[in-house]
């Protein structure tokens, strides 16, 4: 038989009971905490042979000895951030906990704002999901933070919340919580960046929870720029009430592994949702991303876009699943997920799914792997470009389009900044 | 109300499956259950040599380890495997049948009234048939032509005892006996299927075929093909399957094996019209199948089409291993399910050698509460330098109780690779039906027009006469689905 799931080490339980004593949680939150790390003991971390976890392997990391990350961090100086802008609204977690010194935003007024262990009640609206993740998330979580966009409010400045990994302590595990609720007819950008100014190795675990309400229209950015020893599993859920709107990008560009689960919820009828997603990978990284759109009420619209540059002997999965349910009429769903494979050993999965139970709909999906085009790069070699400044002119050609989507310049500006980086690695 | 039930009359009618009679014939049949003994006791009734009763032994031994697989998207409850007879033959079999086709007459007439003529001086249709009834083969047709130009077209056990050089060789290498638990069944207790050797430089002639009936109750059909095309050879081969309208269910488990040698082509169309059960779900065959073909040799070909219209579940990835440099497979694919059928069916392309290509086109229409899911993989090998592939799956909804999914998986180890996915997903055109009714015709004649115009790529891949077979099917089956 094979092996399906594997029972996870000691050390799990060890920090979660050093951690239990150590953290004065409300009761909701302990109970939620308890629940599902006896699931977690139950189930364990899954191997290839789950079909939802065919191409990304984290069964390693149940034979590791997670860390709480204290004492030794690096000093957090957000100026010299690269992803930081002082007129943003700024909130800042570092290893998993809320910084209020370095969050002048929290002050600014023009947010209303909770620390999780402050909350009365869970601001999710569906339990924890039998998902490694999502279990691990909520049996560690440190600490996090509600930031409410109130009805009506339209911000001028962005909101920029970083989830920033300083522990010097290796396999630090850090379980940060954000949750974005936007009220009635408030229009926000929010950027969530997980960087790590550490070299060591962290689980990066974190959990991202958007509401839109009504009317509202929300740009959701999420960048992963993890150094590349660590590993990110993260979970994100996304719920737009009626004629709401969210665009959400997400950027994979670090981390040595990184998955992330995006489940976007059209609960009401009008809602429109996009979900773009740009990755740069190379050495042996692999980055894993699964989306899943669930079209429950009709007249509700998705938009999807991933695409990916792989070099080295990187591995790029993409997974994107539109359910449409049985009551969606007037549904229309587009998906594409396209991948450019830079190198002889790097690989490409995608398995882009339509799961449709209702028939007035409009679904399509499109996926295409390939290299770069040879006509291109001869047309580029041909007006004096070097092949291989030609070949990143190419492969940066080939994601930009992804920055362009969120209408963000400043968001544009420093992934372009992290893309360069990305290229002068190859040079 | 009185159009009402008018209407549902209609429907039933319209529904009638015309296949779904029984032929009541004297049939020698296994009792129920699966052991050794059993295994042993279908290979000895078939006068086997050893190694194949060693297969079987093999298969059945690993089988009896295995859970049953429950990934696809279908529902059923499990399948008792021990309340199952898994040998059933007519008993007039007993008797050796002689090359004049003096089969019994009730056998004869069975097939005649499913429009497939065993007397070949009633033929008009340049096919050759393999029939098979239940667990055995009753006749095979034109094989002494075939043999004129040094083709083999038999019954699996003639295969068996005649030519044991080849089953020996190419039985099971390609669906290895262990690949999965349906292979693993059908490995242990086949009993009987169609067996065609192309030689060196051979065009076939005519098309062949195999008609699969199932008659006997409580019984699975566990047949298997196995095509050989020599370097350079080339066949057309097409298989069509009927069974009893009954409202219990019949398990089918077949396997098909194609050999491609270099520069062979084979080309494999199944007109899939078992019987899938009645509007309430009741009855109809669970049609599980491994189907798949090796693309051995350079330059080869495989070429898949299926027209899945029956069977109350079917479970099946007709695959190509493209092996060979500048191999060729192809997958052209046409799901129709209604009532309350379920089809989790697709392909698996896995390109190995350097420049080799594939193409896929499958068309799923899904109506009333019925479910049907496409799922692919199209795999690139690190060395399958220049591998291309397309894949296009569209499904069509009629029905707002119809379900579709598409599951495809792509997985590209090769940067030379190109790789291109698309699928749809939607109803059938308003604008297009009420422009259709604007010029004068009914709702159905509009929406059969659509849907063979959805269906057309794959249909063109069909022989002629199961083109037309294959269009009047789907009518048929989509009478009175537009509400």
């Amino acid at each position: 038989m094979k092996t399906r799931f594997v029972g996870l080490g000691e050390g799990y339980a060890a920090l979660f009971n050093a951690q239990r004593g150590g953290v004065l949680d409300p009761p909701w939150l302990a109970g939620r905490r308890d629940d599902a790390f006896a699931r977690l003991q139950q189930s364990g971390l899954p191997t290839r042979h789950v079909e939802e976890w065919k191409y990304t392997d984290i069964s390693f990391l149940a034979g590791q000895t997670p860390a709480a990350p204290v004492g030794d961090a690096v000093a957090v100086d957000p100026a010299r951030l690269p992803m930081w802008h002082e007129d943003d609204l700024n909130i800042v977690l570092v290893d998993g906990r809320l910084q209020q010194e370095l969050s002048p935003a929290l002050e600014s007024g023009l947010l209303e704002w909770a620390r999780l262990g402050d909350l009365g009640k869970n601001p999710e609206t569906t339990p924890v999901a039998a998902h490694p993740a999502a279990l691990l998330h909520a049996a560690f979580v440190h600490d996090g933070v509600l930031v409410r966009i109130p009805a009506n409010a339209q911000l001028a400045r962005r909101v920029h919340i970083l989830l920033l990994h300083a522990s010097l302590t290796p396999h630090a595990l850090l379980a940060p919580w954000v949750a974005i609720f936007a009220g009635a007819n408030s229009q926000a950008r929010v950027v969530i960046t997980a960087y790590s100014l550490s070299d060591a190795a962290c689980l990066h675990l974190p959990r991202v929870m958007v509401s839109a309400d009504s009317e509202s229209n929300l740009a959701i950015s999420q960048a992963q720029l993890l150094n590349t020893q660590s590993w990110q599993l993260a979970t994100s859920r996304v719920e737009l009430q009626r004629d709401a709107h969210v665009a959400h990008l997400e950027a994979g560009l670090g981390a040595a592994l990184a998955r992330h689960d995006l489940t976007a919820v059209l609960l009401e009828s009008g809602a429109r949702v996009e979900l773009n997603g740009l990755y740069a990978l190379d050495g042996k990284r692999h980055a894993d991303f699964h989306t899943l759109i669930e079209h429950r009420q009709p007249n509700c619209s998705s938009r999807q876009v991933y695409k990916g540059i792989l070099a080295g002997k990187a591995a790029g999965v993409f997974n994107g699943a539109v359910r449409v349910f049985p009551g969606a009429s007037g549904t229309d769903g587009y998906q594409l997920n396209k991948a450019l494979l830079m190198s002889r050993e790097a690989q490409m999965f995608s398995k882009p799914e339509l799961l449709i139970d209702n028939d007035d709909v409009k679904c399509s999906h499109g996926a295409t792997i390939g290299q770069i085009n040879p006509q291109e790069l001869f047309y580029l070699q041909s007006r004096g470009i070097p092949e291989a400044q030609a070949r990143h002119m190419l492969a940066r050609g080939f994601v930009e389009d992804i920055m362009f989507q969120q209408g963000d310049d400043r968001l544009r500006a420093d992934l372009d900044g992290a893309l360069d980086r990305y290229f002068a690695a190859h040079e | 109300m009185a159009n009402k039930i008018q209407t549902e009359q209609l429907q039933q009618r319209g529904r009638e499956y015309k296949y779904g009679f029984e032929t009541v014939i004297e049939q020698d049949t296994f009792p129920k259950g699966l052991n050794e003994d059993i295994v042993r006791a279908i290979s000895q009734r078939k006068g086997e040599p050893d190694y194949l009763l060693e297969f079987r032994l093999k298969a059945y031994r690993w089988w009896a380890q295995q859970p049953a697989p429950t990934w696809a998207a279908v529902e059923f409850p499990p399948i008792d495997f021990q309340d199952i007879r898994y040998f059933s033959a007519p008993k007039s079999m007993a008797r050796p049948v002689n090359e004049a086709g003096e089969v019994d007459p009730i056998l004869v007439r069975t097939f005649q009234r499913l429009g497939i003529p065993l007397r070949e001086q009633e033929r008009l249709t340049g096919v050759a048939v393999d029939a098979v009834f239940d667990s055995v083969s009753v006749g095979t047709t034109h094989q002494k032509m075939l043999a004129e130009h040094g083709i083999i077209f038999c019954s699996f056990s003639e295969a068996a005892r005649n030519h044991p050089e080849l089953v020996q060789k190419y039985l099971g290498s390609v669906v290895p006996p262990t690949d999965n638990f349906y292979a693993a069944l059908n490995s242990a207790v086949f009993s009987d299927g169609s067996f065609v050797y192309i030689p060196k430089g051979v065009k076939c002639p005519i098309d062949l075929s195999t008609y699969f009936r199932i008659n006997a109750r409580e019984t699975g059909q566990f047949e298997r093909t196995l095509i050989i095309a020599d370097v350079g050879a080339e066949v057309s081969y097409v298989e069509g399957c009927t069974a009893p309208a009954r409202p219990e269910n019949q398990l089918h488990a077949a396997i098909v094996e194609l050999i491609a040698l270099d520069d062979a082509t084979i080309k494999y169309s199944t007109v899939q019209n078992w019987y899938g059960g009645d509007a309430a779900g009741r009855g109809g065959i669970y049609n599980f199948v491994v189907k798949r073909g090796r693309c051995a040799g350079k330059r080869s070909k495989i070429s898949w089409t299926q027209v899945e219209a029956g069977a109350a579940i079917t479970w099946k990835y007709p695959s190509v291993v493209l092996l060979g440099d500048d191999s060729v497979g192809e997958f052209y694919s046409v799901a129709l399910t209604n009532n309350q059928m379920q089809a989790d069916t697709g392909t698996k392309m896995i390109h190995i050698g350097k420049n080799t290509r594939s193409t896929i086109v499958a068309k799923g229409i899904s109506c009333d509460q019925s479910k049907n899911s496409y799922r692919g993989l199209v795999r690139i090998a690190p060395g399958a330098e220049n591998a291309r592939n397309y894949s296009q799956c569209d499904s069509m909804l009629v029905g707002d109780k119809a379900a579709a999914n598409t599951f495809p998986y792509l997985e590209v180890s090769n940067p030379s690779a190109i790789v291109e996915h698309e699928a749809t997903t939607s109803r059938i055109s308003a604008e297009q039906l009420f422009y259709l009714q604007s010029r004068g015709l009914d709702t159905e004649a509009a929406v059969s027009l659509l849907v063979n115009g959805f269906c057309k790529d794959v249909f063109k891949t069909l022989p002629l006469e199961y083109m037309v077979e294959a269009v009047n099917m789907l009518e048929l089956k989509l009478e009175h689905s537009i509400g």
